[in-house]
């Protein structure tokens, strides 16, 4: 009976580790050239990551009509973060430890995007960024990159927003994350050295499913204005229970699609915001090649920067060489010839977005628009 | 494919330390804990500051071990006349509040962002074929824990803990410190707990409070109940089986043609399952406990 | 927040004697608006706390699956009403009779085969069964959030508290299903044989009571009302597949603080947990505030309290 045992586990062992022994396969065979992609594809980022995972198809679409790199096909491997730093870190192991690809592009979250950054960094692997904005981002190391202007760009422009709108009195509502805290950095230090006062700043914590507690701190203070990010399912609660509590201000967002992608029309209607520019003649031609592949419009800004981000690894590929180090090396050259969705994007000496356009935006009926004041 | 295996293998040894401590609680002393992710947490926290802070890696661990002793005290203060389903409570409530503390205050590891880069121990020495040097080292790790509470098991220390276990009044009225013994017992389990922590830490490179959500408890759970409760190489077998499922479903989700959204809820699943069908049909787990047969003023191993 | 106030504000509710009256803090919340967030918390709690109860006293196990059978309960209504159309009432109520239908099939396909086995092992089958319902709620609906889709509501304003329509709602369902409850323990065939076999099995068993069919009400009636309390949650906030399990150590708490096994405790306790949460939260000692983001650290405190204090709870526990 014992023996008998014995053989069943060995069994369910064995059936288990099948799949590892066909293993081979994968790391693009037959003349591919692959490389990795992570995205919130599940958890509170859905929406952005997503939109980002359409971006980098509808590049690589376009990259192998082009004729690939040097006429090898380019070949993308999706892996999903869950919104979590843990799952982002294990989808950047198994990208690097397994798949062995020699560039990334991900995550989304500063929180998340960080430390999966820090193992690719250490491993000689160029990672590629067109979400996370935390100044932490350029402290990573010469194996990171981003397409996206980071905190102290946004931050500050979206308090001067604040205070041309006539706004001096504000709080502040970030999430309790290096993006979050990155942000909150920068909007307080623009506002308070332009004479604007801080009411509160409440840093929310992630994934709850009740904020009032925090809602009614922010709102203590009666601040005019409230300047404020927030993920997407988050900040379709926030605004709910705010309006629910007839709070009122007049909310101030940076990222406002990101904000507002999920919320409640109603909840959301009259915000006004920020996000990375992208109507420009090659932001243009993206869209509508998006529309024309997906059907819909771009969720927001991620999809092209996601977007912009593939194309520069492809290009730098075809220009130094299809290893990490050729890439990282090539990319601060390519990015100079490129024409990217977002407008003029160039690194800076710690492979970071030099300069962010922004546009103006408002919420209204349903969607979000430029916004002439 | 290599890769794969050795990051599996190294996964592996580190669940089964952490299950091994479990058993040592769970299986032999028969107290219900569901803290361990604490005790992780702890070892994990204190290795990787120590470290970053420049504290030789030997030292930083075994900081971790004497703190995860103290957390281990406080949990059996008040606990230790409580039933398990009690026990289970406040383990569970313990843990979540170490873990809500560490989480929230951030000028003691950075609260929700956590730790990240951190720095794996001779790395320079070993570049390339680093995952397999810590593969030995792991393995190491694991005979010695093995070996060690193996021995602690048929000690007459071990005795009373399996007496505690089976008749905790038999024991109390033999004069044993009924506190004493399980107090150890947590300690033991948790400075074991606290060691696959830190090699958990320093081999990911990114600890967040996060990373020690109940959910790891639970799997560490799982791995000795389908194992083998009170059976060491049970455990062992059990870890092998259940990080075996962890890991392989970001592989298998590529050949499988699974929407990447899926992969996440059925692997959770199929632990819940798994778990359920072993606590039902065979609650013993694939290799039950073995026996020992004490006749008198000897003791035989036997089945 | 301070300009919608109505009405009187009231001095702070000093828990720990202290320094005499001139400091005289004013708290930021109405007294009216403090008892009405109480009573919704409460209604909440209350629902699944009888569930954990219930099965505690019939079965003698602690269940972690009960939060799931709630997180299942508010998804299943979902189900009937966003996704085929039904009017949310009925959605609810077949949500809620099936879900409790889903109890006794568990109890047929596990727990019976437990009966013998110790109590530990039942608690942990039903870890396992609680991570399996989770992950099949993943499964079939995803991890985004969903909800009820009755939209924003316009807040309204009762002797001085804001409250939403829906929070009326939570607390007269809890309250209506409290008593129901109540009355058919006391005046129904099967509420007395309930009683019967929670006080003495055996006896039961040998007036002529089949216990094995009591459980199985009891399995129905306990995952009825955490499906209840779910979906109470999911029309208060939104649904997600932890919704059940964040509340697990409150949950606990609360039938612990009243007694483990008893209904009238259940109620009790929740009350009791949901005022010193909210009292909690909102205290304004001399500018210390307790911090929002240790809110679920009080359900340890109470914990630890009850049972250095009075483990068996305040209205005591059944004895088994």
């Amino acid at each position: 009976m014992k023996t008998l045992h014995k053989l069943v586990a060995l069994l369910v062992v064995v059936v288990l580790l099948l799949p590892t022994t066909a293993c081979g396969q994968l790391g693009g065979g037959g003349g591919e050239l692959t490389i990795g992609a992570i995205f919130p594809l599940t958890g509170a980022s859905t929406h952005e990551g997503i939109d980002e995972r359409r971006g980098v198809e509808l590049a690589v679409e376009q990259i192998n009509a082009d004729g690939g790199i040097d006429g090898r096909d380019l070949k993308v491997i999706f892996e999903d973060s869950e919104s979590r730093p843990e799952a982002g870190t294990d989808a950047a192991h198994k990208l690097i430890d397994v798949n062995k690809v020699p560039a990334i592009i991900g995550i989304f979250s500063s929180g998340v995007t960080l430390p999966a950054a820090a193992y690719a960094q250490e491993q000689g692997v160029v990672m590629v960024n067109p979400g996370s904005t935390s100044p932490k981002c350029a402290e990573v190391g010469d194996y990171f990159f981003s397409t996206i202007g980071l905190d102290h760009l946004m931050g500050s422009e979206q308090a001067k927003l604040a205070l041309d709108e006539g706004y001096t009195k504000a709080a502040i509502l970030v999430p309790n994350n290096p993006f979050g805290i990155g942000m909150e950095e920068w909007m307080v230090k623009t506002f308070e050295e332009n004479g604007g006062e801080i009411t509160t700043i409440i840093e929310y914590p992630l994934a709850q499913t009740d904020y009032r507690a925090e809602l009614q701190r922010l709102f203590e203070g009666d601040p005019e204005a409230i300047l404020y990010t927030a993920y997407g399912e988050e900040s379709k609660i926030l605004t709910k229970q705010a309006m629910e509590m007839g709070a009122e201000a007049q909310w101030i967002g940076g990222y406002l699609t990101m904000c507002t992608g999920v919320a409640d029309p109603q909840t959301v209607d009259g915000h006004i915001g920020l996000e990375p520019a992208y109507h420009m003649p090659a932001g243009q031609a993206f869209t509508e090649a998006f529309k024309e592949k997906f059907g819909e419009e771009p969720g927001g800004p991620f999809s092209y920067l996601a977007y912009d981000a593939a194309w520069l690894i492809a290009l730098a590929m075809r220009e130094g060489g299809t290893d990490a180090e050729s890439i990282k090396n090539a990319l601060p050259e390519v990015a100079k010839g490129y024409d990217a969705a977002t407008g003029d994007l160039e690194f800076d000496e710690n492979g970071q977005r030099l300069e962010q356009p922004y546009d103006e935006l408002i919420y209204t009926d349903g969607h979000v628009e430029l916004y002439n004041q | 494919m290599l890769a794969f295996l050795i990051h599996f293998l190294v996964m592996t040894g580190i669940f089964a330390i952490v299950a091994l401590s479990l058993n040592f609680q769970v299986g032999l002393t028969g107290l219900s804990n569901f803290g361990q992710a604490a005790f992780m947490l702890i070892g994990a926290y204190t290795s990787a500051m120590m470290y970053m802070a420049g504290v030789p890696f030997v030292f930083g661990v075994l900081a971790g071990m004497v703190v995860s002793s103290i957390f281990a005290l406080i949990i059996a203060l008040p606990s230790h006349n409580l039933r398990a389903d009690y026990w289970a409570i406040v383990s569970i409530a313990a843990a979540e509040s170490l873990r809500l503390f560490v989480n929230n205050e951030k000028w003691l590891a950075e609260g929700p962002f956590g730790i990240r880069g951190i720095p794996r121990p001779l790395s320079s020495l070993f570049g390339d074929s680093y995952t397999l040097f810590y593969l030995v080292f792991v393995v190491v790790c694991l005979a010695a824990v093995y070996f060690a509470l193996e021995r602690l098991n048929r000690s007459p220390f071990g005795r009373v803990l399996r007496g505690l276990r089976e008749a905790e009044d038999l024991m109390e009225a033999l004069g044993k410190d009924v506190f004493r013994f399980k107090a150890l017992a947590m300690i033991v389990g948790g400075l074991v707990a606290a060691l696959g922590g830190s090699l958990y830490a320093h081999y990911i490179t990114f600890i967040s409070p996060e990373t020690f959500a109940p959910d790891v408890t639970f799997l560490i759970w799982t791995m000795m109940i389908v194992g083998g409760s009170g059976n060491a190489k049970g455990v062992l077998l059990g870890a092998l089986v259940i990080t075996l499922l962890n890991t392989s479903t970001r592989l298998l989700k590529d050949y499988l043609y699974l929407p990447s959204s899926l992969v996440a809820a059925l692997r959770t699943l199929s632990i819940g399952v798994l778990t359920i069908g072993f606590v039902v049909a065979r609650p013993q787990g694939i290799l039950p406990e073995r026996r020992h047969v004490v006749s008198y003023g000897k003791e035989e191993g036997g089945s | 927040m301070g300009s919608a106030l109505l009405g009187a504000r009231c001095p702070v509710v000093y828990l720990i004697p202290l320094q005499p009256a001139p400091d005289l803090e004013e708290v930021d919340v109405q007294i009216t608006q403090l008892i009405f967030n109480i009573l919704t918390r409460a209604s909440e709690l209350a629902l699944i706390g009888i569930s954990l109860t219930l099965v505690y006293d019939l079965l003698d196990f602690a269940s972690f699956a009960q939060n799931s059978f709630a997180t299942l309960g508010a998804y299943l209504a979902l189900l009937f009403s966003v996704g085929l159309g039904m009017p949310l009432i009925l959605a609810a109520v077949l949500a809620v009779i099936i879900t409790g239908i889903l109890g006794m099939l568990t109890d047929r396909a596990i727990f019976q085969w437990l009966r013998e086995s110790s109590a530990f092992i039942r608690m942990v089958a039903s870890i396992g069964l609680a991570q399996g319902i989770r992950s099949m709620v993943q499964v079939f609906w995803g991890g985004q959030i969903k909800d009820y889709g009755l939209g924003v509501q316009e807040p309204l304003t009762i002797l001085g508290a804001t409250v939403t329509p829906i929070r009326i709602l939570i607390v007269v369902v809890a309250g209506v299903a409290m008593l129901g409850f109540h009355l058919f323990l006391h005046r129904t065939n099967l509420g007395r044989s309930i009683r019967a076999t929670s006080d003495n099995r055996e006896l039961a068993e040998a007036t002529g009571i089949d216990t094995e069919r009591v459980v199985l009400y009891v399995w129905f009636l306990a995952c009825a009302f955490a499906a209840i309390g779910g979906i109470l949650i999911g029309l208060e906030t939104q649904l997600r597949p932890s919704m059940g399990q964040v509340i697990l150590l409150a949950t606990f708490c609360v039938v612990i603080l009243g007694g483990i096994g008893n209904v009238y405790g259940a109620m009790v306790g929740s009350l009791i947990f949901a005022a010193a949460e909210n009292i909690g939260i909102a205290i304004n000692i001399g500018g210390f505030q307790f911090p929002v983001r240790y809110k679920p650290a009080l359900a340890f405190i109470v914990l630890i309290l009850t049972l250095l204090i009075r483990p068996s709870g305040v209205l005591g526990r059944k004895e088994s």
